[in-house]
Order: C-alpha cells, then structure tokens, then sequence
C-alpha cells in the first residue's frame, strides 16, 4: 500500500531516476510514486554475475561483446507512493488500494507532477515511507520544482514549509533536505 | 517597531493563546507586520467584536532547533526562507480592551475571549466610530498608528470634566497639542449660548506659545497663528512686561499682595528653608500686610521696633537684633535676602497693593466667557516669577470659582475653567502637593468647576495622588523609565502600555488614555498648520458650521467694555 516494485523487462543502465515521480494510469485511480531505490542484477539468484571484459574495456564495450548478459540480468525500481488522482481530483495521499500487478509503470507529466505535489504536500505520504530517506525527499523536491518551471522557487518555498512543520522535531534533517535542494 | 501594516483588508493574523488578564497571543500572518500601539480586532461570536491594542510584538520559535543553529550567512536562502513563519514566527501581544455589538450598543470592557484561530483584523474606522462615539462633540486628535487614513477624537465633555495632562520630553510636540486642544476648547466654547455653557481657560504661559503666535521647527512654517489670532474677541493677553507688544493688560503685584502661604510654593525655587517660612508667617503676624515692605528696609523701622520691644534697646536697632529678638537668628537675614530680590522684578511694586484689580478683571473675563493667557516674556525662563504669578493668581481665582459655586443655589454656577500650567511637578511635587492650590484643584475633581491641563516633562516627580487624578492622559515620548511608570502607575494593563510608551517616536506621537476615552489609543498628533482646511475639518468635528460667525459688532470693536483689563499695558 505504501510501495510497489516495478522492474524492467531486462537490465537497463539508465531507469528512471531517484526521486522522480512514476504513475501507474491503471486500476481505479492513477497511482502516483517517487523512486526511492534501483537495482540491477541476474533473476536467478543462483547465477550470480561473473566479472567479464579485459581490464580497459568500458562497460558498454562487454554488453555490446555479450549480448545475453543483458538477457539474464533485470533492473527493478522500489516507488514510495505520495498521491493518487481519482476522478480528476489529484489526493496527495495513499490510495486507498494499491496498483494492479504487471500494470505500466510511466514518467508522469509536469502537469501530474504539480498538481499531485500540491505545494509540498505529497511530502506526508513520502516521509511516512522509511525508504524515503534525506536524499530521494530533496531528489523529488528538485524534480517537481524543475517541472513547475517559473513557479519553480514559490513552489520550492512552499514545500519546505510543510517540509519544515513535518520535521519540526529534526532541525537537523530539514536542514541537510534543503541544503541538498539549494546547494 | 515593523512597518505600517500593507494590507489592511488581510487578517494580520490568528489568534493563538493568551487571557483576559495578560492579553492575545496572535500569529502574525506570513507577509503581515503591526505596530506596537495599533487597533486590531477580532469576532468573539454573538454578534460581538473584541477591540484591542498591540502591545507587544515578539520574535518567536516554535523550538529550540532554528534558534540554536541558526541558518549562517552562507546557508542557502532558501533555508531561511522556510523557516520564516515555521520554525520561526512573529508573534503580536493584543491586550482586549472592548466589547463592541453590532447593533449600536454602548461598548462596555472586553469580559469574553476569542476561540483559539479565531482571525484578527486591523481596526476599520467604522469599528473605530463604534468604539469612540460620543453623545457630544469630541476633539480629533489624530490618526492611529499604521490607520493614517483614519481618525481619532476625544470627548470634550469628558475631557475638560476632570484634570488633564499632556507630557513629554522636550521637542516631542506638547505645546502644539496643547495648543490644538485648547483651539478645540475655545472653537466649542464660542458657540455655546450662555456664558456658563463656555469653557475657559486661565493658561499660564511660559514661553509665550499660546498668545499671539508660536515659533516651532515645522516642514512648512515656522510661526503658528495661536489663540489670539484665531479668537480674537474670546482671548485676553495679559503679560508681566510693561511694554509687551499686543497685550491687554500688565500683570502687577504688590508687596501687600503677597502672603506667606504664597511663599510656601517657593520653598525649593527660592531656596527658602522651612525656618525662613516660618519668620515670614511670623513677620506677617507681627508686622501686618506691609511685612515685606518692612523687613526688606535697610534699616528697622520704629514701627518694626515698637512692635518687638516695650523698652527698645538703646542705640539704633539693626536686623541681627530684630532677628534674634524675634527667635529667627539667620533665618530672618535669609528671608531678607530673598524678599529684596524677589522685589526686583518689575511686576513687582513695593508699598502697594495691586493684585486685587487683576484679579477682579481677569475674574470678569474668564465667567463673562473669555479665556486668559498670561504671558510671561522675558521671565519665561525665571521659575521664580513663574511659580509665583501662577500660584497667587490661581488660588485667588479659584477662591471666587469656589464662592461662587457654593452660592450657585442663589445665582447661575461659574462657567468650567481650565487652568493650564507647564512645569507642573515645580508646583505639585511630593513636598508641595498639600499646600500648593494646584494639588487642591486636581484633588477636588470638578467641585468648585476648576480643573487643570498640566504640561510637564517629568510626571515621576509629580506627588502621584495628584497624578492618578488626572483623567486623561497625553503621553508623548518620554526618556525615563520612572517617568513612564509614573504615567501609567496604577492603570489597567499596564504593562503593555509602559511598552508602547517606551515605542513612542520622538515627535508627535502620543499615547493617549484616560477618561475621555474608552480604551487606550496611539496616534500621530495633529500636525501644526495655519490652514483653514483643518479649521473647518476641527469645527465639523465638534458639531460646528463650517464657517464662524462673527457678529459685526465684535468684529468691529473686539472685547465687550465691561472687561477692560487694568495696567498700563492697554
């Protein structure tokens, strides 16, 4: 309810990045998540990766030199889910049921990213997320501030408001988000 | 003290806490700022309104995070701007001082609180005019901070019904107040039907300020019409120079005149010790009305002689014997010295008496309708002569008021006169309070119909009985602490008005309250013009046509004859 998993069909070296926010446009409502984590690595736990390539060789150059690999290996995404849209109303809260199993994981819209966000209120559901940690919150912040465009530094000054009362008791914590926001 | 409020349409904030005793606590809204001493209001249900006064701003946290490791210089300015208003706030102290209905009701002491976040807007002038409104006129005296376009008046019934007060440190504006106030008393009184409807006023005039004109360090003008000029049928000038420039009459004191008790104010302006009083009583005892006359003589006279000895002594009697014969050693040779200096003055006149036909006169003015203004020109900065022109001529004045009045039952009561002294601890200090006439009169309330204006830089040294009968206060900026305490020693919130005085800036800007008021206010005091625009603006305000009639008659000869004031002055 507060995380889903989403994989690509093989390894990938570029998948979303941390802190950007996926929807998932399938089911009752469209779920709305933020990446907290990615990784890469063989299905089979019992086939690990072996080294491959002579010493010099780029990774590109080994995939490219051993195109199975690429075959055996998934990359999977962990999302913290911060709103939902039902019905047209974007709810910067859980949903109340999670997104369908195998339903397409996309990039949401600037659009999506704003109104979900909603002045930084999307930061509850995220910070009750304990894989939400200081750098994916000010990953996200960035993200959605970037697709506010000229509402970037209101929608900014906004956020870290309600980021402020969240974390009231951890001056230290709000500080090291928003000096990762605005080095 | 913040700017002036941007956006008076927007709440300036919630309210978050606080007691009918201790006041509101309000947050201030992200982007709002007030002012110590400015209006705020709040709904308490019922059709009800509160209206209070900020009387405290403070910088809050809501803990010890943002204060213990304050963002530094090269954090990023984001981190500041967040926490402004989260974890840092700006939080308003409003002490509740009415009740106000929306039906017109009479505002009564704030006795209920708001809920908690119930909004808090700046006052309106309508909420003001509820919460100022007056069965009579009143008297505007000036906008509320941060409401420049508002306006503020105060009851001028009330006001002059008891004793009043304008203090201040030099430079603050007291004597344009003070004269604004006593234009405002005058323009009323003029249109009163009757004489006994007027209030007057006997001003004891040290720097020649409400006379003929007044000399201020001003944006536009440096010389203000003062009353004379704007009252000429209804003022008398009188002065203690003989060859004053526009004055009406000569102030003049006989040696006959003065009596011990009169001397009694003098004690610490003179320098007279209490044995020095004491021979004074004994030599008026012994020598009668011409006592000063007397001893103020080189020699002892053989009346003096006569008087002290059944066998004088042989040889010619000197002042050490008469001293010692009289049991004052030093102390008569004292009051000797002092009497022939007081007798330099040149409105002083030995071997007379004069001061019964001033009295009589300036009497005659003041119950036929018309105030005094007793200027003291060159002598404005001699305390002595101050002290004592204004002493003699108040008790003396005061006496008739006081005859008069409790023979009313008979004959028409006198008028209500307001007499107007500067300097005012000098005459009611702690060890002067109980003889000085001036104690007596703010004592007395409006007994005998005679109450005081007193204009005074320093209130602590004024004996605080006479200052808690003071109705009404106006306090412009003052510099000690003990002043201030003084001012508002014994008042209801207290405390938050010692902080707005404190705040005060230094020129007109007053914290007034009191009786002709129902709740404190600060406002930026009239400013001093000669325009006809704020004379019309002033008689509106107290219920006047626009324009003053004059009769031809006293356009054309001024005061009635009856009035004619003596001295050589005329």
């Amino acid at each position: 309810m507060r995380a889903f998993e989403c994989a690509y069909a093989r390894y990938t070296s570029e998948p979303f990045a941390l802190g950007q926010m996926l929807v998932v446009r399938e089911g009752r409502y469209d779920t709305f998540g933020v990446v907290t984590g990615s990784e890469s690595g063989p299905d089979d736990p019992s086939r690990p990766l072996v080294p491959r390539g002579d010493p010099g060789q780029s990774a590109a150059a080994v995939m490219a030199s051993n195109p199975e690999i690429e075959l055996l290996l998934r990359t999977t995404l962990t999302v913290a889910i911060c709103g939902h849209i039902d019905r047209e109303v974007a709810r910067p809260v859980l949903p109340p049921m999670p997104p369908p199993l195998l339903a397409e994981v996309q990039a949401a819209t600037n659009e999506e990213k704003v109104r979900v966000a909603d002045e930084g209120r999307f930061l509850v559901p995220l910070l009750a997320n304990p894989a939400a940690d200081d750098a994916v919150v000010a990953a996200a912040l960035r993200e959605v501030a970037h697709a506010a465009g000229p509402g970037e530094r209101p929608f900014l000054v906004a956020a870290g408001k309600e980021l402020a009362r969240l974390l009231k008791a951890e001056p230290s914590r709000l500080t090291s988000i928003l000096r990762a926001v605005e080095p | 003290m913040s700017d002036a409020n941007p956006d008076a349409t927007r709440p300036l904030g919630v309210v978050v806490g606080g007691s009918l005793t201790k006041g509101l606590e309000v947050r201030l809204d992200p982007g709002q700022t007030a002012q110590l001493g400015q209006y705020a209001k709040t709904e308490v249900g019922g059709g009800l309104s509160i209206l209070g006064m900020v009387t405290d701003i403070t910088l809050k946290s809501v803990d010890s995070g943002p204060t213990v490791w304050p963002p530094g210089e090269d954090e990023p300015a984001l981190l500041r701007e967040v926490l402004q208003d989260t974890g840092v706030y700006t939080a308003l102290a409003v002490d509740p001082y009415l009740e106000l209905g929306e039906n017109g009701e009479e505002p009564a002491r704030a006795r209920r609180l708001p809920s908690h976040f119930s909004a808090v807007h700046p006052a309106d002038q309508d909420t003001l005019d509820r919460a100022f409104a007056t069965d009579g006129p009143n008297i505007p005296v000036g906008a509320p901070l941060g409401m420049d376009e508002l306006e503020v008046g105060v009851d001028f019934e009330r006001l002059f019904e008891r004793s009043a007060g304008v203090f201040g440190k030099s430079g603050t504006g007291k004597s344009v107040l003070v004269l604004h106030l006593l234009d405002a008393m005058l323009t009323r009184s003029t249109a009163a039907a009757t004489n006994s409807d007027r209030t007057v006023a006997l001003v004891f005039d040290m720097h020649n300020d409400y006379g003929w004109e007044m000399k201020f360090q001003g944006p536009s003008t440096s010389r203000l019409r003062s009353l004379k000029q704007r009252h000429q049928t209804d003022i008398e000038l009188y002065t203690l120079e003989s060859r004053a420039a526009r004055s009406d009459g000569q102030i003049l004191i006989g040696t006959r005149d003065i009596q011990p008790d009169d001397l009694e104010v003098l004690r610490e302006t003179l320098d007279l010790s209490d044995l020095a009083v004491d021979a004074a009583h004994a030599c008026r005892r012994r020598f009668g009305p011409g006592w000063i006359d007397e001893i103020i003589a080189d020699e002892p006279s053989a009346a003096v002689v006569d008087r002290l000895w059944r066998e004088p002594p042989e040889g010619d009697v000197n002042w050490s014997q008469v001293a010692a014969q009289m049991g004052y050693p030093g102390s008569l040779e004292s009051l000797r010295r002092r009497m022939e200096r007081l007798t330099r003055r040149e409105f002083v006149r030995t071997e007379g008496s004069q001061f019964g036909d001033v009295i009589e006169h300036v009497v005659r003015s003041l119950q036929g309708g018309k105030s005094v203004v007793v200027q003291f020109g060159r002598f404005g900065n001699d305390l002595v002569s101050y002290m004592l022109v204004a002493n003699m001529l108040s008790r003396r004045i005061w006496e008739r008021y006081r005859d008069s009045t409790e023979r009313s039952e008979e004959r028409e009561a006198p008028n209500r006169l307001v007499i107007v002294i500067e300097e005012a601890h000098k005459f009611v200090d702690r060890s002067l309070a109980g003889q000085s006439i001036f104690g007596q009169i703010a004592r007395e309330l409006r007994k005998y119909n005679v109450t005081l204006l007193v204009i005074d830089q320093r209130p602590s040294q004024i004996d605080p009985e006479v200052l808690s009968q003071i109705g009404t206060k106006f306090t412009l900026q003052l510099d000690s602490d003990n002043d201030v305490e003084a001012i508002v020693g014994g008042v209801s919130g207290r405390s938050g008005l010692r902080q707005v005085i404190a705040a005060l800036e230094s020129k007109r800007q007053a914290l007034v309250f009191g009786h002709a008021l129902p709740m404190p206010v600060v406002v930026q005091t009239p400013e001093a013009t000669n325009a006809d625009s704020a004379r019309a603006s002033l008689r509106a305000r107290l219920g006047l046509p626009e324009r003053e009639e004059t009769s031809p008659a006293a356009a054309l000869f001024g005061a009635p004859p009856d009035s004619t004031p003596p001295g050589d002055g005329r």
